[in-house]
């Protein structure tokens, strides 16, 4: 179903652009949705930020780009709200963020762009799902990179979260004593739907860097604890 | 008090010193600090006044002193599901103090190494190509305490602690160790018997972890200084004792300082709880932990039944749906109880001390004994009063504290509780001497001398001395046996020995002894008075003044004593008579001079001085004095303050109508109608004990108060 959806909706682009596709080089794009690089597959907020990154080997044609979502059922192209920066000559920014919340489902993005040789390019991040009602807040388990970490250079504790939430990241020791403790309000970086990333520097709340062995870190989801992790400490 | 100011100089400048080349470190988890048994967890971690738990090893080290006997105890507890520390700690006593040894185990799993995905999202990913890391961290302690009497009981400890923690992983396996110290004192001041304070200083070396492997790093370990107390709010021993029932109510609290721990801050601390036991065998504990800001309330059970005890501490900890469960078995050895069984025979009172007919010259006597037959008794009487007495399954030790100068005849009653209910009577016989200045008072001659003293035989010299080691002439010896023969002066008309004038003054006793055959002179008609007797002749006289009938004798009684000396059959009879009893090793020396001291312990165990002293006794009467006050009862002195006996008899009579009840060591003994006295006896616990006898009058007024301290070992 989502396949024709697709299809769908990528033949109204071609066929309103009313050029053939082909392209000489084929720019490169990158998604960013509530400042998040997002790829194929990703949770993302029930009220995206959505932010295309385009960059081309040659000058783009920014009047040509045209930018469309999907659902089950459901294709919308997006005429009003849509900003189109020009960066440079050969990369612009797309942005454009709905005025109403994306019900649950699952979604995909489409941007068309046309270039001066007459080609054009077609970008789709696909399976993007809203889960805005979604009981459960944390998909998966939460992770840190690098693991073993030095402590005096910290480490990365990554978590996917399907919708926006107030996080709290408490680093424990083995005998339950809390380390310190990482506050992130929901929608901004790390209480964002989707992946997030959160950096520990390896120090208690008193500034004490950590010595050699096993931390936990525990991610509370507005104040209830939805995951865990266990990171070692080494220093090389 | 100089030497002691001078330790803790010394030992503070050590201290300072350590702790400023502590090693700049970053810092690891010390489990030492919080590895706590859960009756400890469930009273908040407050366990610096606790006394005798063997968990208190990795808190307070001086603790351990106050157990009874061996014990030992073990923890666990569980965090996330996967994170397993374990505990074990036990301590036994010996002669010198109390040995503890514990063990602290950490041990976890499942930290998974990652990459980053080799994307352009370069996402945080498992590591498919490594397995997870594991870690360990045990600490192995060595303890010991020993107490001190300082105006109570002061107990110090010592914890030798030996640290091992280990990460292992592909590429990342290390290993560090550390060793450092825990000291620890505790005090049970002896006017405040509730109370019990504690102090501890952890990791007074600060020394570094230092690792080995993949990491060669150096992390320090944490310590804390710690102050707190106990205090026993009722029960035994209690502030509020009567106030708040029979029931135990324990309060504590805890200061901690803690020192480059890994907490979010290293500030004072606060903890505190409480347990309550409803019943002997349960206790119920709430207790507050300000380490844990997020959960600070825990609570916890015991449970104690045929000298094991389960205890069970709940603890909302920060992982919130995993609260923590902690749980502890202890096992606690009492002496075994002898077995009830029946009686064997009729109870017969043994008096080990002293020997009966003892002289002593002090006005308290201590006696000890046992009963025949008895397994445990229930109270004791001497002269018809109630002694309060120390005992021990059938041994008993009491003391009477009047003794009349003379000869004192002591009726010895004692009670019964086990295997059936019953009494046995003993008299001890007593004679209380002056002090003779030069007669020690483990001399073999003293019960001689104070006897022969007493009975007007041997009398000192006027200068209060007795002149033990003196030699004794032939004229002083045959005086004093025709005294003893009760022979006034005679007077001397005629002259017997050549040597002896009418008017020497011995003239009439050698002239009695000569008659009497005690003495026979020398063939040349001499007596030779002024002449030292010897061993030898001493035999041979007093053989003669026991009216011995002498045996030939086949073997010689002494080595330097040959067969066919004119006075062995003499000596062989005194030698079996017990009057050469004092002769140290196998020859006599029956040529030398005999001493004054020697001459009364041979005289002693003649049947003529025997039978007086028999006689001093037997005209004794033995009456009940009067009762002195509202409880008859003859307490322990003062100094007795250390025994190993394991209970005291407390009985007493009741001698007037005013009393309504009695209380012994909070436990009201009411008095039924009529009734005219208790008997209760109390377990002494190793270490302090107080025993508190009171009686009430029928306002609730305190008309009586008895109370002794008794230090157990």
């Amino acid at each position: 179903m989502r396949r024709i959806a697709l299809i769908i909706c990528t033949t109204l682009l071609m066929l309103t652009a009313g050029t053939a596709c082909f392209a000489a080089t084929a720019p490169d794009f990158e998604l960013f949705i509530n400042g998040i690089r997002t790829q194929n597959n990703d949770t993302i907020s029930s009220t995206p930020s959505i932010e295309v990154r385009i960059i081309g080997s040659s000058s783009l044609e920014v009047d040509s780009i045209r930018l469309a979502y999907t659902k089950p059922g459901l294709t919308v192209e997006v005429t009003d709200l849509i900003t189109k920066v020009e960066v440079s000559s050969t990369e612009c920014l797309v942005f454009y963020k709905p005025t109403t919340a994306f019900e649950d489902g699952i979604y995909s993005v489409l941007l068309y762009i046309g270039d001066f040789a007459g080609g054009y390019t077609l970008f789709e991040a696909t399976g993007l799902r809203v889960l805005g009602t979604s009981a459960v807040s944390l998909q998966g388990n939460p992770l840190n990179y690098p693991n073993p970490f030095d402590p005096a250079s910290g480490t990365y504790i990554s978590y996917n979260l399907t919708k926006d939430s107030n996080i709290s990241i408490g680093i424990y020791d083995l005998a339950g004593n809390n380390l310190t403790k990482i506050t992130r309000s929901a929608g901004i970086d790390g209480g964002s739907a989707g992946y997030n990333e959160v950096f520990w520097d390896g120090k208690t709340g008193s500034g004490q860097t950590v010595g050699n062995g096993m931390y936990i870190y525990l991610i509370a989801i507005d104040g209830a604890i939805s995951g865990k992790g266990k990171m070692i400490a080494l220093k090389r | 008090m100089k030497r002691f100011l001078l330790y803790i100089a010394v030992l503070t400048t050590a201290f300072v010193c350590i702790q400023s080349a502590a090693v700049q470190a970053d810092t690891v988890l010390n489990p030492s600090l919080y590895a706590f048994g859960a009756r400890q967890i469930g009273m908040g971690r407050a366990t610096l006044g606790d006394k005798g738990d063997p968990n208190n090893i990795f808190s307070n080290p001086a603790s351990i002193d106050f157990s009874k006997y061996w014990q030992i105890s073990a923890t666990s507890s569980n965090l996330l599901g996967d994170i397993n520390q374990n505990t074990a700690a036990a301590s036994f006593k010996t002669g010198f103090g109390t040995i503890g040894i514990g063990f602290v185990g950490l041990s976890a799993g499942g930290s998974f190494p990652t990459v980053r995905e080799p994307s352009v999202t370069g996402r945080i990913i498992l590591d498919p190509s490594a397995e997870a890391i594991g870690y360990d961290n045990n600490i192995l302690v060595l303890s010991f305490a020993k107490r001190i009497e300082f105006a109570g009981d002061l107990s110090l400890g010592a914890s030798l602690k030996n640290y091992n923690q280990s990460i292992s992983g592909p590429n990342s396996s290390a290993r560090g160790t550390a060793t450092d110290l825990d000291i620890g004192l505790l005090y049970c001041p002896e006017s405040l018997p509730w109370i019990s304070a504690g102090f501890a200083y952890q990791n007074l070396l600060s020394s570094p972890l230092s690792w080995s492997g993949a990491s060669t790093a150096s992390d320090r370990l944490g310590g804390a200084m710690k102050i707190g107390g106990q205090f026993r709010l009722s029960g035994k021993d209690s502030l509020l004792e009567d106030r708040l029932g029979e029931n135990d109510i324990v309060g504590a609290l805890d200061m901690e300082m803690p020192r480059d721990t890994l907490s979010s801050s290293n500030g004072t601390l606060f903890r505190a709880g409480i347990e309550w036991k409803p019943a002997k065998t349960v206790a119920l504990r709430l207790g507050y932990d300000q380490s844990a800001p997020d959960s600070p309330i825990n609570y916890g059970i015991g449970l104690e039944q045929s000298q094991f005890r389960f205890d069970y501490a709940y603890k909302a900890d920060p992982f919130s749906s995993n609260n923590s469960h902690i749980f502890t078995l202890s096992y606690f050895p009492e002496p075994e109880k002898p077995r009830a069984a029946k009686k064997k025979g009729a109870y017969a009172v043994k008096i080990s001390s002293p020997a009966d007919k003892t002289s002593v010259t002090e006005e308290a006597l201590a006696i000890s004994g046992s009963v025949e037959n008895a397994h445990e008794l229930s109270a004791l009487k001497i002269n018809g009063r109630y002694v309060m007495a120390l005992s021990t399954a059938n041994s008993f030790e009491a003391h009477w504290p009047t003794l009349e100068a003379g000869a004192n005849v002591l009726s010895i009653e004692v009670f019964v509780s086990s295997p059936e209910a019953g009494s046995a009577s003993a008299a001890l016989n007593i004679l209380r001497a002056p002090v003779i200045e030069d007669v020690a008072a483990d001399s073999f001659a003293k019960d001689p001398i104070a006897y022969l003293s007493n009975l007007g035989i041997m009398r000192g010299y006027s200068d209060g001395t007795f002149r033990p080691e003196q030699n004794i002439n032939r004229a002083e010896l045959v005086t004093l046996l025709v005294k003893a023969r009760g022979h006034k002066e005679p007077g001397v008309t005629s002259r017997d020995f050549k040597d002896v004038p009418v008017n020497y003054w011995a003239a009439g006793f050698a002239s009695i002894a000569a008659k009497e055959g005690l003495v026979k002179g020398y063939p040349d008609g001499t007596f030779k008075p002024a002449k030292n007797v010897s061993m030898a002749e001493a035999a041979v006289i007093i053989s003669r003044f026991s009216g011995a009938s002498l045996e030939p004798v086949a073997v010689s009684p002494f080595t330097d004593v040959a067969i066919d000396n004119w006075a062995v059959r003499d000596i062989d009879y005194a030698k079996k008579k017990g009057m050469f009893d004092f002769v140290v090793g196998t020859g006599l020396e029956p040529n030398r001079n005999i001493t004054r001291g020697e001459v009364a312990y041979m005289l002693s165990k003649t049947p003529l001085i025997q039978s007086s002293i028999e006689a001093v006794f037997s005209s004794l009467p033995t009456g009940e004095p009067a009762a002195q006050g509202p409880i008859d009862l003859v307490p322990l002195p003062q100094s007795v303050v250390k025994t190993y006996y394991r209970s005291v008899l407390t009985s007493a009579k009741i001698s007037t109508s005013e009393v309504k009840d009695v209380s012994i060591n909070g436990k009201r003994l009411r008095l039924a109608r009529g009734s005219s006295s208790f008997s209760e006896t109390i377990g002494l616990a190793a270490g302090s004990n107080t025993v508190e006898v009171k009686a009430i009058g029928s306002k609730d007024e305190e008309i009586y108060r008895l109370e002794r301290r008794i230090i157990r070992f």
